[in-house]
């Protein structure tokens, strides 16, 4: 047991999984963002369709709401939602290219925590994982791998490499496996998802656009596709700890929950939520198993690898 | 290099309170859904709740889960012309409608026994006029807007047919 934990924190990882998540989670968040450019302001300003202070009525966070922000932007520029627009987006550069990312990350998770949680009633999952996902590019060494920092500002990044790369690729390979792991069992707990009710009843809600709408293909006179469908979407998270972390089952377990991921977006267009998911899966586990590193030993060429 | 004692505990720290979320929601979501009383049931510390709040730990996982929720849909008339709007035409983009139809899950509230004329409902009310207004606005026009249980047939009875059932209405 001692000798297992001994290996699985000491097992060598090379920066790639960090630089990933850098690069893609900040391209995602960008593309997120601009999605609703155009409706920013009767979302979130103070134009908005629904008055932020209702929506504090409904669910209260204990944040800076998005309207101070808008107040303070307001003393500086005749278009706050512009500036804040602006912002958003030049920090998700920021991060992408790695300039200064970990503080770039920091402010950014601070205003958009802000964004949506002052507009609770309009939030949804993906916001929770962009906010996690933030929250990681600002804990781990994201600026000291392939990034403009490193590369024009080599003296900001001190001690390099402070921290354990080891660490960072564990935090998040425990946080998705308990974070699918609940997700299965909060549906088996579901008595509609051992009987297909539940696949059949969330592929026809009419609040989601669709790419297909399976039920027009398959009626209910197939329902035991939904019911294989349920135990399967059952099977693939709750067992996700499990087969991930074996050698033999990994590419596969990896692969059937992509594919669950690829299935949410065609069903539900849940674009952004199934991207940032299937981002937690590669940088997991696909980086350092898979893909062809470069070689790589933290003693000697840890700088140099990702310089 | 080796792992300090600091990172470990940052790993304990993160990792308790990923599970901690998981079983709280988990259990939360259990007891809603089958009508037990919540053991577990408290507003928590405000300092853990501002941390989880700007983490985005303070979710549970357990998305379309233990039940698949319904849905509601609002639609608004135009009661001059006759014409008739889903809420998400008042927006743009996509993703925008996507957000605005999360709004739409508030009147869960309306059909739910115990939360007949709490002031839940009256919030619900409220959110249903900021619509109206919004179309009456947009248009400039005399508009009614009415907020719909969207109640599809089961799986195991296909006979039963597709239907809109009332909740609310202002004009």
């Amino acid at each position: 047991m001692k000798q297992s934990l001994s290996s699985y924190f000491n097992k060598t990882f090379t920066p790639s999984f960090i630089v990933f998540l850098r690069v893609s989670i900040a391209f995602v968040l960008l593309v997120h963002f601009i999605s609703i450019w155009n409706d920013f302001e009767l979302l979130y300003s103070n134009k908005s369709i629904i008055p932020i202070e209702i929506h504090g009525t409904v669910y209260e966070y204990n944040i800076i709401a998005y309207s101070q922000i808008e107040t303070f932007l307001s003393g500086y520029f005749q278009n706050p939602n512009l500036a804040f627009k602006y912002m958003y987006v030049v920090l998700a550069i920021f991060i992408m290219i790695g300039f200064f990312s970990r503080i770039s990350a920091m402010i950014l998770l601070i205003l958009q925590v802000s964004l949506v949680k002052s507009a609770s009633l309009f939030m949804y999952g993906v916001d929770f994982f962009a906010s996690m996902s933030l929250f990681y590019i600002f804990l781990f060494p994201t600026s000291s791998y392939f990034s403009v920092q490193k590369k024009f500002f080599p003296k900001t990044i001190i001690n390099f490499p402070i921290q354990s790369l080891n660490i960072c690729k564990r935090i998040l390979q425990l946080h998705v496996c308990i974070a699918y792991f609940f997700s299965g069992l909060d549906k088996i707990l579901g008595f509609n998802w051992w009987n297909g009710e539940s696949v059949w009843k969330s592929l026809n809600l009419p609040n989601f656009t669709r790419f297909i709408h399976i039920p027009s293909f398959f009626d209910e006179k197939y329902s035991i596709m939904y019911i294989i469908s349920g135990w399967a979407i059952i099977c693939v998270e709750l067992f996700y700890p499990i087969f991930i972390n074996i050698n033999k089952t990994r590419k596969l377990w990896l692969t059937l929950t992509i594919l669950m991921h690829i299935g949410i977006i065609i069903s539900f267009n849940l674009f952004f939520f199934s991207l940032i998911m299937i981002i937690w899966n590669l940088t997991s586990y696909y980086f350092n198993y898979y893909e062809k590193d470069k070689i790589f030993s933290e003693n000697s060429t840890a700088a140099n690898v990702y310089n | 290099m080796k792992n300090t004692f600091f990172e470990y505990a940052i790993l304990a720290l993160i990792v308790l309170k990923v599970i901690i979320t998981g079983i709280l929601t988990t259990t939360e979501s259990f007891c809603s859904f089958y009508k037990y009383e919540n053991p577990f049931e408290n507003d928590g510390n405000k300092y853990d709740k501002t941390f989880a709040a700007y983490t985005g730990f303070d979710t549970g996982y357990g998305f379309f889960a233990p039940n698949v929720a319904s849905n509601f849909v609002i639609i608004s008339k135009d009661l001059k012309s006759g014409n008739t709007y889903l809420s998400t035409d008042l927006l743009s983009t996509k993703e925008g409608k996507l957000r605005f139809c999360n709004l739409n899950d508030v009147y869960m509230k309306n059909i739910t026994p115990e939360n007949k004329n709490s002031t839940d409902v009256k919030i619900n009310h409220i959110l249903l006029k900021q619509v109206n207004k919004a179309f009456e606005s947009k248009y400039g026009k005399q508009f009614q807007s009415t907020a719909y249980l969207y109640d599809h047939n089961f799986l195991t009875d296909p006979a039963k047919k597709t239907r809109l059932i009332k909740i609310d209405q202002v004009q």
